[in-house]
């Protein structure tokens, strides 16, 4: 058995948790749902004296909100809840296709929103275990000084796995924070810092408590596709949201989001393609292609174990002129059920 | 080389009884079901959440034992492959994996059997879509998941009477 020993303290208010994960840095975890720490736990990536258990604290698993005020989603709503939730389904799709791609049925019944949205970035060369790891000096992101991924490389290149992060991006959402200064609410995508290493931009002490959509976003027509090695468990390898603010004609597009995860430290506004999407019509095939190109070009990509630069640069194209077109037609057909 | 620990008591419900036991409070459900309760049928295949084969219902949720803190089962309800049977009978769901040639090597069944088990408790009458979708999570090597998809489709015509 891998895991080095730990333990579990329960506190009973966020205040409580964000005092002593303050005091504790470096030496503590949160546990949420669990489903990514403990399989972090399980390779030694990280050994925590403490784990900082926030099952205990109230009303962080509600869904609640209209059109008229917005969205808001506890963070320890699980996976599940969020992809069957007919609020979040009904309100704002995105998300439910989303949650609904991470993992597998199992990790989504534990998995929460704010596990994912605080989700570590992954690499090849560092998910794996300590035996794996042993055989190589430690890449940047286990405290080395070497990369493996882009060799005599400086910083980590580590890439942002999350699914529900990109489609939050294309909502404007933002996260309420809770730290030893109290509670503010920041945009979801100011807490990338796109370092591979350190890639969440909270201090020691600091909570995501609470996801809220504005209820803006919520008229926007939304797409999250994914790309990935198989159709369940993968992280994406590539992966857009597409969000677009369809005008009063019901057909131009007036205010647009693509944001591309998996291929990057943190999710990317791909802004030159959401400028050639504004006042683009439903029917336009080719300025949608074009605003798809645009797209690929935006991202510096580097190749890595699962799939050359070009390939996943033609992936981020390919993907996202099928959401912006799926997003253009309301009825959105690439809505499953189950 | 590890740091001393404590022990913690626990008291949940497994298969329909109710079981105490001191863990260590870094073990994962896995380890106790294992351990102390002596469940064998769950099965330890990755152990980071990527093959299902420690596939157990908490409170009627399937969910990967492997990743599950210990300590997060207190009160819990939980069903192992072992308390699938009942009085010496076997359910649906086992008749028809053995039935169907659904059991090769038989490291995933457990994990299947009970992950099928949330589907059918759920959606008496699956689709072959829906049964593929539910078992998603759940990976076999040897038997190219066909007929593990006939059995549990079998299962539920069965369960409907």
């Amino acid at each position: 058995m891998f895991r080095l020993p730990f333990e579990v303290l329960r506190p009973s208010t966020a205040a409580e948790a964000a005092k002593f994960l303050s005091e504790h840095p470096g030496e503590a975890a949160v546990l949420a749902g669990g489903s990514d720490l403990m399989a972090s736990l399980n390779l030694r990536l990280l050994s925590p004296r403490f784990l900082v258990d926030l099952q205990g604290l109230p009303g962080l698993t509600r869904i609640a909100g209209d059109a008229g005020t917005g969205l808001r989603i506890g963070a320890l709503a699980t996976l599940r809840q969020i992809e069957r939730s007919p609020l979040v389904r009904r309100l704002c799709p995105i998300l439910a296709q989303a949650a609904r791609s991470v993992g597998s049925v199992q990790i989504r019944n534990v998995g929460t929103l704010g596990g994912n949205l605080c989700l570590d970035t992954r690499c090849w060369y560092y998910n794996q275990s300590h035996f794996w790891r042993g055989s190589k000096a430690p890449c940047i992101k286990a405290g080395g000084e070497e990369c493996y991924v882009v060799l005599r490389g400086e910083t980590c290149y580590a890439l942002h796995a999350s699914d529900t992060v990109p489609a939050l991006i294309a909502l404007d959402a933002g996260a309420l924070v809770e730290g030893t200064q109290g509670r503010d609410v920041r945009p979801v995508e100011s807490l990338f810092t796109g370092d591979g290493k350190s890639p969440l931009a909270l201090r020691p002490g600091e909570l995501v408590l609470e996801v809220q959509v504005p209820a803006a976003s919520l008229s926007r027509q939304g797409v999250y596709l994914k790309y990935a090695p198989k159709a369940t468990i993968a992280f994406p390898l590539v992966s857009t949201a597409v969000a677009l603010e369809i005008g009063p004609d019901g057909r131009t597009c007036r205010k647009a989001r693509v944001v591309i995860g998996g291929v990057a430290s943190a999710p990317l506004r791909a802004r030159g393609a959401e400028n050639l999407l504004c006042a683009l019509a439903a029917g336009d095939g080719e300025g949608i292609a074009e605003a798809a190109r645009a797209a690929s070009r935006e991202v510096k990509i580097y190749s890595d174990v699962n799939a050359a630069a070009g390939y996943k640069r033609e992936m981020i194209r390919v993907l996202t002129e099928q959401a912006v077109r799926a997003a253009f037609r309301p009825e959105n057909p690439l809505m499953e059920d189950g | 080389m590890s740091a001393p620990f404590s022990l913690c008591p626990i008291e949940l419900r497994v298969n329909g009884q109710p079981r105490q036991a001191l863990v260590p409070p870094h073990h994962s459900l896995l380890e106790v079901l294992r351990g102390p309760f002596h469940l064998t049928g769950v099965k330890e295949g990755c152990g980071s959440g990527e093959c299902g084969a420690c596939s157990v219902l908490v409170d009627g949720q399937v969910i990967n034992a492997c990743l599950y803190p210990a300590l997060r089962a207190e009160a819990k309800e939980v069903l192992t492959i072992e308390g699938l049977s009942q009085d010496g009978r076997l359910h649906p769901l086992q008749e028809t994996f053995i039935a169907h040639g659904a059991v090769q090597c038989g490291y995933c069944s457990p994990g299947m059997i009970l992950a099928a088990k949330a589907l059918l408790d759920e959606n008496p009458s699956p689709t072959r879509e829906e049964v593929e979708t539910a078992l998603a999570g759940n990976f076999c090597r040897c038997t190219g998941y066909r007929m593990i998809v006939d059995a549990v489709l079998d299962a539920a015509h069965r369960m409907r009477g």
